[in-house]
């Protein structure tokens, strides 16, 4: 029988700088907490920051929103590449035990494109996170299973750099591994 | 001998904002279930409006609400990396269970087919 | 917090935390000038927050306590790590703290 599973916790973000306490509940099952993932889910239309840089003459269009196919867009002159944040946010893990808080990490969100490791050149395919992602691993981490209770902490910090109001869902799955009781 | 196969299931979304829970059946003689890659014809809803349940021989792997963007690998990633690595699963009674949960989002939802390739060991002498 | 119940509070919390009896009390009494802001490393501590506190702001490793901030959903009165304290008042401003100092060998 499989010995490892998930717990899902979902927040929901709606106004900028909000600060979240929420509680995560663990099952009395639960031998060692082994892993956290995260992932971010927007409401609504992102924008895009007012800062972006001019590229002349090369490459296609990428400000209009990503289409699924690989055609290539006709070349423009002089565009602009808007860069999209790609921080969220701030999550923190509390245990009620000796681990305290035994997880801080930066939310991100990787459909952004920021573009910042790439040289803008002339190049028929438009790299989308849905094409060419990169694998999602969970960060590992090792807590005693007993803490009946998870208090996390998540701090907006898109709408605050925005400055207005963002709406999203943030993801938190908390795996675990189980008690070796035969069941 | 045990060798490694591939099997597919394709999982039709018809309708916005639905769940449609799918069984599927693995043959006979697989043994163990190593990996798995999701993907769909439609990339991008997958990533932005998909989540699912997966259960094999009634244990869950992994829960409802767990977004497709995290067992979705693009083409950055090297190919033996791609699929998500399970361990080893016992497929017990040999039933996938899929429950494909589509949510309202940034994409306006077109119907798509969802795409989940399990990685199996198959043992021939049985 | 009044400081009967945060008396109450620490022995068990310590307790949870695997201190036991290990560690030391100190009741802190802040005097903070007008805007002032302080910092307080406490790494490896607690400050329980007692008694009133208006027109300040502490911020520190897992939440904020700040009674005219409308974005939190909570308020925190337990503080570790690096705390940061704020005097928005244009006076002179008191702040109370239990200082909780958990011995580095434990008995």
């Amino acid at each position: 029988m499989k010995k490892q599973r998930c717990i899902v916790k979902i927040i929901n973000i709606s106004r900028k700088g909000e600060v979240r306490h929420f509680q995560v509940k663990v099952p009395e099952n639960a031998k060692v907490i082994t892993g956290i993932e995260t992932a971010v889910r927007m409401k609504g239309l992102v924008s895009i920051s007012n800062n972006s840089f001019t590229v002349p003459n090369i490459g296609p269009d990428i400000g209009n929103p990503p289409v699924s196919d690989f055609s290539p867009n006709p070349f423009t002159p002089d565009f602009d590449i808007p860069i999209m944040r790609s921080l969220v946010g701030e999550l923190k893990l509390q245990s009620c035990e000796e681990a305290n808080v035994f997880y801080a990490a930066d939310i991100t969100d990787p459909s952004a494109q920021e573009n910042l490791d790439r040289i803008p050149t002339p190049s028929a395919i438009i790299e989308n996170v849905w094409t060419h992602g990169y694998k999602r691993e969970l960060e590992e981490v090792l807590v005693d299973g007993n803490t009946t209770v998870l208090a996390g902490l998540y701090k907006d910090k898109l709408g605050a750099m925005q400055n207005r109001d963002v709406s999203y869902d943030v993801f938190l799955y908390v795996w675990y591994k189980l008690e070796n009781k035969k069941q | 001998m045990i060798k490694t196969i591939y099997k597919r299931f394709d999982l039709k979304m018809t309708e916005a904002a639905k769940t449609v829970s799918q069984s599927f059946e693995l043959d006979k003689n697989i043994v163990a279930v190593k990996g798995l890659y999701l993907t769909a014809d439609r990339r991008d809803l997958l990533y932005f409006r998909g989540s699912q349940r997966i259960e094999i021989n009634k244990d869950e792997l992994f829960p409802e609400d767990y977004l497709s963007e995290l067992l979705m690998s693009g083409l950055n990633v090297p190919v033996n990396a791609r699929y998500y690595d399970l361990g080893t699963v016992d497929p017990g009674n040999k039933i996938v269970k899929m429950d494909f949960k589509d949510s309202n989002g940034q994409f306006p939802f077109t119907p798509y087919t969802v795409s989940l390739f399990l990685k199996c060991d198959k043992d021939d002498s049985k | 917090m009044t400081i009967n119940l945060a008396l109450e509070y620490i022995p068990r919390r310590m307790e949870e935390l695997g201190f036991g009896n290990a560690y030391y009390l100190r009741f802190r009494h802040f005097v903070l000038q007008p805007s002032e802001q302080l910092d307080v490393p406490a790494f490896n501590q607690f400050f329980i927050l007692v008694e009133e506190a208006q027109d300040v702001s502490v911020n520190s490793e897992f939440g904020i306590f700040d009674l005219s901030l409308n974005t939190a959903n909570e308020m925190l009165y337990e503080h570790q790590g690096q705390i940061i304290i704020k005097n928005y008042s244009s006076g002179l401003n008191h702040l109370r703290f239990i200082q909780v100092i958990p011995k580095h060998k434990m008995k």
